[in-house]
Order: structure tokens, then sequence, then C-alpha cells
């Protein structure tokens, strides 16, 4: 062992750096130990400690280089050494840009963007929207809430919250929002207009955009309340906001509020409160007995004194064997729809989301498939998302099942939603025109959306008509021409 | 080997806007003007602007979502497809944004006639792009656009006389007599019934002289149509 | 209104960020991430908590608006009412039997100090035994102290106060750096200069002290705080500026007090060779900060992080004074001299006071020279400041760092936002030997355990139902 230590008069770098150089001196072959720091008092005594012998004189304001050598090591192991503190002195770490790494919460984010008119777009698993929505209702932000699998009673604690600050909770379960032209989750390209739309239903809300677009009416915004805002625990409390901000909103003559039918004591509050705005807001309530969502988009049309247009409908459909209908939905609000209408001409209809009691299938396709008897599946269900994409994003549980269908000899009609917008899948006719010109049943299809959607409506109802299906715009003839198609069958 | 086709730049534009690519037919559009934050192109005589989110949105015009314009190269345009394209990329209208000014109820539906000078005494009268006299008749137009007060015989004017003034500036006079606004002015006609000044401040602090300009047309017009109560005015 | 927002913040599916960004709208989409397992429910009911909002400004707010002043320097048994056998140490409440390497060796030498035993070595037995001793937390007495942080009746303290309400905290003088009784050490050189601090720095400090607070008023430590970490201080590891500016306040009433000129050379030198003099007027300035925003019912603030070389604890504002302990950590570091990582212990002290403030490790993009302990780089420590912003409430517009276009220091550590990120703490740290005795090891960054987090959102979590 042989020990080799040399000062550095005026030589200066900080404790830290210094412990790092000799740390990356002792790192060199044939080096025992090494030390390089300023000759402070600590410091000699710590050098001394480990054996060195100090040169005389030595102060705080001098750098020590104490250097010892392994037995055996190599010549010139200590000009190694020595050269290897030289480049950690002289070292500088190529520093890049310093990009600030993106914001881990939603409150991170808001933090960073204070004094924007931000708007937040919560999608995160259900269980952790909450967390993302508090965040952005703590700045006083409006805030949607795709999430589903949101608990019921954090619903309730949000809207509260939104409530007592004059705040928006759309959501929690809300697919569609268009706030001042701009599409939020799934929603259609439109343009602006005079009416304003209230949704506790994401594609009831898209079928209404899509209906009037077709009849030269826009819609300014379309806000989203969620599914359960109008059940008895939650009382309206998103819907109120959405009217009074579309009521306040100059540009907006005429309200449509889509929902299914509210809970009884809800439905009379909120018509009270709807009677006490300056803007007329006209109720499309889906359900029995009520107007189905085109009849809706045409009284909208016939208040706001405009034409009530045909509905455009391509390609045809030929009746064939089979006594069952089958229809596989996207759209939870057009599925109710359509078991509405077809309730009314075939009876009860078996569903994962079904109209009455004892009509359940659960979440078991395979059971849906063998029961015989008529059938319309939700694939946008939450059962049937929880750890999956919605069906609009990823098609292909019911891709799959609509195969399995077409091929079932019982099968006589086939009724699907085609839902186009903002946040679907960029070409969903590709999936489906192979199945469909596989099938052996005629297959309507209601194709939801505009001509300026990112898909082009006209291009995917192309696709599919080629393909042999039928293409309606309206949900409800969609329905009714599919009842047709089964000839009576009861 | 081919070079990857340019992205696509996100857009939102105006319903006029959209209309009037879509009909051209394809061609290189010049540049007129370009800064850091907009562009402006000759769409046949009609100036067609690109903007970046911090520019003043006027309506004549593609918005951006980027806040700069740094990263056009060499800013050449042309319509392809009905689309815009610059320096290849193409301008995808995903958005269509209301322009349009807000409606407001006018006491008097058979005014007095203008002053015979309105027009004549301020088109093009004042400096830089947007001339102040013309930013006085665009507040003017719009007001009575608002209330639903048709003025033939001014726009008639106006149209005669564009020749006076720069091609943007023109194209906002075309734009203000079909009603379509900067958001601070529909933001400013919004509140006119309210006490808040807030809009009123905003819209004046727009551009150099431009919001002062506006704002003054504006008064002048809901003087001559009696609209009372206007505390933000 | 219903009016086009010019921005949208999207956290959780990618693809509705891009929906938004073809529509030409500014999008900021948030790296979200799972929160620390099980954490879900008591996170969403902490966050619904309808107290929380306002209890966490409020915490904020009065924990900002302290400012602290050196008002007095005075032996613990005056100031505490210590009496001899009574034992301050570091850190959440610790046994003799669990208590560490360090801790045990500056016990035995305070034992010595105290004249208690002749022999540090002999003190074993009597903390064993346990009848005429007693250990408890300086948190527990409105005080704090680096590393082991042992306090005895005899030591000398420097007091803070806040001129607001009168409220005070306290910590020892800082002995410097290596054999010192905080770090372990407790031979004979280290009881020398702990019975040099008794009979002469301290009473020295108190003369100079009173004056200065009679002829300038006090010294505003706070004020220090704020110039030192545009100099390069992040005031836990580096403390080299503060130090320099409390001399040049208080220099001159040593000068003048009229004591031995050699003792005055002898006290100016010792304070002036001791980078880390200033750290224990950091601490307790911190603390009386922290101190203001305790107990409020609701927030979700911690109040106090502390080690006592076996436990790292942390308290929190809406849950009293229940401290969440779970293992100190190895600090990540470099070591001094031959010593490696089998020599250290974990970690230890009531330094991490200057973290909870937003300090230390928090303030690393000002002392960007700290980093290197790990091996890392400027722009790590950048990075670090800004990631301690994912986690805590608010800024402090008294402590800004400069490199960071003057943003505020990070502070308020939230145990939601440490829960919902899984961001620990960063704490930059000194490392004490394992063996008593030894002293320092080396120096380093070391994180809380993350399980105390959880547990402590978990008790924030049962008060809310309990209030519901």
């Amino acid at each position: 062992m042989s020990s080799h230590v040399t000062t550095r008069p005026g030589a200066y770098a900080d404790s830290v750096r210094l412990l790092q150089v000799s740390r990356t001196v002792q790192g060199v072959p044939g080096v025992a130990t090494a030390q390089v720091a300023m000759a402070t008092p600590l410091n000699v005594e710590v050098l001394e400690g480990m054996g060195f012998t100090l040169p005389e004189g030595a102060g705080p304001n001098d750098m020590v280089v104490a250097i010892q050598l392994a037995d055996g090591a190599a010549d010139g192991a200590l000009e190694e050494a020595l050269a290897a503190v030289d480049e950690a002195l002289a070292a500088r770490t190529e520093s890049g840009p310093s990009e600030e790494a993106a914001p881990r919460t939603t409150g991170a984010a808001l933090r960073r963007a204070s004094g924007s008119d931000a708007l937040v777009l919560v999608s995160v698993p259900g269980p952790s929207a909450l967390a993302e929505a508090m965040d952005a209702l703590d700045v006083d932000h409006d805030v949607m809430i795709f999430s589903d699998n949101v608990p019921l009673d954090q619903e309730v604690a949000l809207k509260r919250t939104a409530t007592e600050r004059g705040l928006l909770v759309m959501g929690p379960d809300c697919g569609t929002a268009v706030v001042g032209g701009v599409g939020l989750g799934f929603a259609n390209a439109t343009s602006p207009g005079p009416v304003g739309i209230v949704a506790a239903s994401g594609t009831g809300c898209q079928q209404l955009l899509c209906l009037l677009d077709h009849a030269g009416v826009g819609v300014g915004s379309a806000l989203g309340v969620g599914g359960r805002d109008l059940s008895a625990e939650v009382r309206g409390a998103s819907t109120r906001e959405a009217l009074r901000r579309l009521d306040e909103d100059a540009s907006v003559e005429l309200i449509v509020m889509v929902s299914k039918p509210p809970a009884a004591e809800v439905a009379a509050e909120l018509r009270e409160y709807a009677a006490g705005l300056g803007t007329p807001v006209e109720f499309a309530l889906l359900g029995r007995g009520q107007p189905d969502l085109t009849a809706a988009a045409e009284a909208v049309l016939r208040r706001l004194g405009r034409d009530v247009p045909d509905w455009p409908v391509q390609g045809g459909a030929i009746a064939s064997e089979g006594h069952l209908l089958r229809g596989l939905f996207v759209g939870g609000t057009l599925c109710d729809e359509s078991m509405l209408i077809a309730t009314e001409e075939l009876g009860p209809i078996r569903s994962n989301i079904p109209l009455a009691d004892g009509l359940g299938l659960g979440a078991d396709l395979d059971a849906a498939l063998a029961t015989d008897a008529h059938t319309m599946v939700d694939f946008g269900d939450d059962a049937l998302t929880a750890g999956r994409a919605h069906p609009m994003i990823d098609p292909t549980l019911r891709l799959e099942q609509l195969a399995r269908a077409a091929e079932d000899p019982r099968t006589g009609v086939i009724l699907i939603d085609v839902v186009l917008g903002h946040g679907a899948e960029s070409d969903p006719a590709a999936g489906l025109a192979p199945v469909i010109a596989a099938a052996r049943p005629p297959v309507i299809a209601c194709v939801v959306g505009t001509a300026a959607d990112p898909q082009d409506r006209r291009r995917q109802v192309a696709v599919l008509v080629e393909a042999g299906a039928e293409v309606h715009l309206s949900n409800a003839a969609a329905t009714r021409r599919a009842i047709e198609l089964l000839g009576g069958t009861r | 080997m081919t070079a990857p086709a340019p992205s696509a730049v996100p857009a939102a534009a105006p319903v006029r806007v959209r209309d009037k690519l879509a009909a051209r037919a394809d061609g290189p559009l010049p540049v007129v003007h370009r800064g850091p934050h907009a562009l402006y192109l000759d769409l046949d005589g009609w100036s067609l602007g690109v903007l970046a989110s911090m520019a003043t949105a006027v309506p004549c015009a593609l918005r951006l979502a980027t806040p700069g314009l740094g990263w056009l190269a060499s800013a050449s345009a042309a319509v392809r497809d009905g689309m815009l394209h610059l320096d290849g990329h193409p301008l995808r209208i995903g958005r269509i944004i209301d322009t349009a000014v807000p409606r407001i109820t006018a006491p008097i539906t058979d005014p007095p006639p203008p002053p015979a000078d309105l027009v004549s005494s301020r088109l093009g009268r004042g400096d830089g792009l947007t001339p102040y006299g013309d930013d006085v008749l665009c507040g003017w137009l719009a007001v009575h656009r608002a209330a639903g007060v048709a003025t033939d015989a001014v726009d008639a004017e106006v149209r005669a006389n564009l020749g006076r003034t720069t091609m943007l500036s023109g194209t906002l006079l075309d734009c203000a007599m079909h009603g379509e606004v900067i958001p601070e002015f529909a933001a400013y006609v919004a509140s006119l019934d309210t006490p808040a000044a807030a809009a009123r401040i905003a819209l004046a602090k727009v551009g150099h002289s431009s919001g002062r300009g506006l704002l003054a047309g504006a008064r002048l017009a809901l003087h001559r149509l009696g609209h009372e109560g206007t505390t933000a005015a | 209104m219903t009016t086009a927002p010019t921005n949208v913040i999207t956290v959780g599916a990618a693809m509705f960020g891009d929906a938004v960004a073809a529509q030409a709208v500014g999008v900021t989409s948030v790296d979200w991430r799972p929160p620390m397992p099980g954490t879900e429910a008591d996170l969403a009911t902490v966050l619904a908590d309808p107290l929380r909002r306002d209890a966490n400004a409020r915490a904020l707010a009065a924990m900002l608006g302290v400012q602290a002043s050196l008002v007095d320097v005075a032996p613990a048994s005056q100031l505490l009412g210590l009496e001899p056998g009574q034992f301050l140490h570091a850190g959440p409440p610790i046994t003799w039997d669990r208590a560490s390497g360090p801790l045990r060796g500056a016990l035995m030498g305070g034992a010595a100090l105290e004249g208690l035993v002749d022999d540090p070595e002999d003190a074993v037995a009597l903390f064993e035994s346990g009848t005429s001793v007693s250990l408890d937390p300086c948190h527990h007495h409105g005080a704090v102290g680096p590393m082991a942080g042992v306090v005895t009746p005899s030591m000398w303290m420097f007091v803070l106060e806040d001129p607001a309400t009168g409220r005070r905290t306290h910590c020892s003088l800082n002995e410097g750096l290596g054999k010192v009784l905080r770090y372990g050490a407790y031979g004979p050189e280290v009881l020398t200069r702990l019975r040099w601090m008794r009979d002469v720095l301290g009473p020295l400090l108190q003369t100079a002290v009173r004056t200065t607070v009679q002829s300038s008023g006090p010294v505003d430590v706070t004020g220090i705080l704020t110039q030192m970490l545009q100099m390069g201080d992040e005031a836990h590891n580096r403390n080299r500026a503060g130090t320099l500016m409390m001399m040049r306040d208080l220099a001159p009433a040593m000068v003048e007090s009229g004591a031995d000129a050699a003792d005055v050379a002898a006290s100016l030198r010792f304070v002036g060779g001791n980078d880390h003099f200033f750290l224990n007027l950091a601490m307790p300035a911190c603390k009386l900060a922290l101190d203001a925003a305790r107990d409020i019912d609701g927030s979700t603030m911690v109040v106090a992080m502390a080690r006592n070389g076996t436990d790292f604890g942390i308290q929190v504002s809406g849950t009293g004074d229940q401290w969440f302990t779970g293992p100190a950590q190895l600090a990540d570091g470099l070591f001094l001299g031959s010593y490696g990582p089998d020599d250290a212990n974990p970690d230890i002290g009531d330094s991490a006071i200057t973290e909870t403030a937003g300090i230390g490790g928090f303030a690393m993009a000002t002392a960007p020279a700290i980093v290197r302990l790990v091996g890392g780089t400027v722009p790590d420590a950048l990075a670090t400041t800004r990631r301690m912003h994912e986690i805590t409430l608010g800024e402090n517009p008294r402590w800004s760092v400069p490199v960071l276009e003057f943003q505020g220091t990070p502070t308020g550590i939230d145990v939601s936002k440490v829960c919902r990120t899984a961001i620990l703490p960063q704490i930059n740290t000194g490392m004490a030997g394992k063996q008593a005795g030894v002293g320092q090891v080396g120096a380093g960054l070391v994180t809380p355990p993350a399980e105390i987090f959880p547990a402590a959102l978990a008790a924030l979590a049962e008060r809310t139902r309990a209030r519901a």
C-alpha cells in the first residue's frame, strides 16, 4: 500500500462535489481508497484517521488530494487516479433542456393553468374519479366526468359541492357534451345554433344533435349531467345548473332536456324550476307512453318554426327466415328507445338493461344468444365495460356477438347502432362491413353522425349499404323498420 | 422513397370561412400580411386569416390552438380539395366557431336616418391594417344586426367604397354586415342589459385602437336605436 | 355562460384529449397513475369532506403568516423546565430498548454531560433500568433537535418567537460536523466541546441576542431564510449563507459584550467555521410556522416529519398529536472517508421539519450542489422541486427560487396528494454511523416509508366519517 497526498492551494469545490469526486476516484483500478477534500480541521481529522499524512500548513483554503493505492497496483495507477481527479473536478453534466414533467394530478395541471377558463375532462377508473373531479371544483372549474362505476354517494358529494360553488359537474357516466361548440367525450360535430341541450343520456343527446343537424338546426351547447342525475338521490343537481347556464346564454332560444323519465318528485321539482326560466324548455323524456327521440326532435323543429325533413334511409333490407329480433347496441339510450318501441309491437324484450324486472339477462352474453326471445344488448353498460374500453372505442366484443347472432337460425332481424363523432373509433364501418356482408338475416343500422364528423357519415353509410345493411338516421325509424321486417311475428 | 405527408393541423373556423374554402377551386393563395400570431391571405379579394391562439379572434379566420405561428417556414398557402394548406400541412377544420353577434331588442324599430357622412367621414380613415374609422363602422353595423335592423343604404355605400380601405378592414366590414364579430364584441353586446362593466373594459383593450373604435360605433348605434338602461355601455 | 373553453385538461383516456386537440382547442394531459394500493375509498371520503378545502386553506395561510424571530438564548432547564434525568430526543416517541446506535450514543453522552454518570459507557445501565431517566420527543416540548436531537437540562437553546401570537419554539446550539453528540459520538472531545458551549458560547450568545433585541430588535430568522434560499442554501444540508448572515447580525453585540476577547474570538471562529450553525435556527423557525397549522379539523396537511433513528413519523393537522410511524429508511448518498452503506444508521432527526415547511429537499432547485449527493444533475434538482409541487397545497411567496422564475417553494405537504401520486417527500439528510459513538458517516437523500401516508389518510377518513 502506498499513500500519495498533494495539496492544491487556492483550488476550491464545495464539499458535496468533492465527496462525489472522491467516490469517482475510489472506483479507479488500483486505488484502495481516495479522498479529495478541502483541508478543514474536520477533513484533516478524517484524512489522518484514514492513515494519510498531510503536508505542514495545509488549511481550509487548500484542496487535498489523498490517494492510497492497493498492493500490487499497476504502474501508472497513480497517474490514472490523478487524471480521474482532474476529470471529475472538471466534469460538467450535459444538461439537456429541463423540460417540465407532465402534471400528475388535475390539481397540479390547474395550478399551472391558473387564471384560465380550463374545463376538466375526467376519464380515470370510477373509484378514482372523485379525486380528480374534486380538484377542479376546489379551484372553481367545471368538470365533465366520463368515468362510470363511480359510487352514488360520491356523485352526490361532488354535486353537493358543485352546487354550493355554482359549478357544473357533467357526469359521472357522462358520455357526451358540447360546450360552446367544443365536443367532449363522444360528441358529434355540429354547428352553432339556437338550441341548447341538457342531457342525462349520452347517445340520446347524440341522436338529437344529429337529427337537428340534418334539419339544419345547430346546437351551441349540449351539457351532459350523467344518467343518475334525475334519480331521487341526486335530485337533478347538475340538471338545474345546466339549465341555468343555458338560460343565461343569449344565443339559446330553446332548451331541450333529454332524459329517461325522472323520479316522480324530481320531475315535479324540475318542471317548476324550468318554468321559472326565461328560455323555454322542451322535455324529451324517453319512457313508456312518451314520444321517442325522433318525435322529440320533430317537436323541437316545429317549436322553432322549422320544417320537419324526411329522415334519411339508405339501402334496402329484405325479410328472411327467423323469428327473433336481436338488437346489439353501443348506445344505452338507443337500446332503451328500441326496446320501448319494440315492446309495443313484439311484447317483452330480454336485455342486460331490461325495461322491467324479470326480463334481465345479466352480463352473460351467451345467455342473451341462447334465449328464445327477442333480445337487445347494451354493450356500453357498466357491467360490460368494467376492465374494457367502451364499445364505441373497442368494437371487438360486439363484432363477435354480431357474428354469432347472424349465424343463429332463429335470428330474423339484426338491429344495430353505429355512433360516430369525436372520440369514437375512426372507421366503425370497416369492422362491421364484413360481418354484415356475411350475415344471413337482414341488418338494420342506425348511423348516428353528421357530415362534419371525423368519420364522415356519408362515407360510413356508403360502406354499410355496400355490405347490405339498410341505414337510418333515426333510431326510432330503424327500430320500426326492423319490426316490420320481422313480419308481425309475435 | 416518398417523403411522409405533412401532418394535419387542427383548426376551428366560422361557417362562412369553412364554406368559402370548400367552394374555392384548388390553387395558391397570396400572403398579404404575416405576423408572429396571425397570417392573412388573399382569398379572391377576401382577407382570410390564420390565427394562433394569442391573436385577436377576427371572424374571417381559421383559428389554431398553437400559441404562435413560428412553426411556419415559408408560409406558402394553397387550397386543395376545399382545405387550406400551409407549407403543405392541411388545416383540418375540426370545429365550427360561433361568431354571431348576440341579439338585442331595440325600442325604436324605425330609427331616424343615419348621419349623411356616416360612411364617407370614416371609411378608411386611420392607420394600420384596420383603420379606426372602419372599426367604428364595424361596431355600428354589428349592433344593427344584433337588433335585427336593416341598414341597406349604409351597407351599399360601404360596399361601393371598399376600395378606400385595406383588404382586411374591408373583409371585417363584410363580416360586420353579416353580424359576425370578435368574441370580445359579442361578450360586450351580451352584457348590455347587465350592470357589469368587465366586458366593456375587455373590449376597449382589444388591439391598438380597434376595441375603442368598435365601442364608439356600438354606442352610436345604440343611441340611434334608443337602447336604454345600458349601464355597461 | 357556455363559451368554448380555451383549454381542456384531460385526465384518463388519451383519446379524449386527442379528440379535443383535433378541434383546435388547447389540451393539457395529466400523467395520471393509480393511487397507492387500497387508498381509493379513503381518498374519496377525505376529498369529499366538506371541511377539507377551507381547512387546508386556513392551515396553509396560518403557516405562511408566521414570522420567526430569534429573541433569546437560555438553558433548557429554564426554557423547558427540564430536570436532571429528563432527556429530549428527535422523532416520534421511543424507548431505550428500541433506540438506534446514534440515539443511544447521544443519550449516553448527554448523561455524562449532566453528571449522571462519569463515563458515558456507564449510562447504558442507567437507561436500561429506566428508573431515574425519562425520554420524550422534542416535538412534545415545543422543540426540535437535529439528528439524535438529544437535549439535556444544561444545554443552551435558541428561542424563536412569533411576534403576532407570542408562541415560541426552541432548538439546541449546533456543534459542528464530524464526531458530535447529535451523530451519536460521545468521546471526551465531544463532551469537552459541549461543556465549552455550555460555559462560554451559550452565555455569550445570550448576551449578544438580548443586546441585539434591545438595540435593533429581534433577529428576523424567516427573513434570513428568504435571503439564504437565494444564495445557494436550501437550509437543511447547506446553511452556509444563513450562518454567516446570522453571525453578521450578532457579531457586533458579541464583541461589545465585555466578555473575554479570546472567548469572543473562539466563539466567532466556532460559528463561522460551522456551516450548519444556522440549521438549528432554520429548524425551529420551520416548526414555529408549522405549529400554527396544527389541529385544524379536516386539514390533510402534514405539520411534522421526524425520525428517531428507528421510526419515521408524521403528524397531520387534522389528526391532532397522533403519530403515524413506519421504519426509518437508509439514505442514498455519499460517505465520508472509508465509511460505506453498511456503516450507516437509518434516517434520524427532527431536521425533516425543513422539508415539511417546503425547504431542504423541497428547495433543491435553489441549491443544485446538494443533488450531487446522489450523483444527480442540475436538471434533477429542478425536477425535484417541481415534483414536490405535486404533493403540496401551495407556494411560499416569501421563499422563492430564482432559477424557477422566482416560483415560491412547494409548501404544505398534502397527505391525500402523496397517496394519489405515490410521490414521497424528498429529504436531504446527514447520515449517522449505526454504532453508538461513531458520529457522521455521510450525507444523502431519503424519503419517508410510504405506508405512513395511507395510515394517516385512513385516520383522516375515519374522522370524516365520524363527523358526517
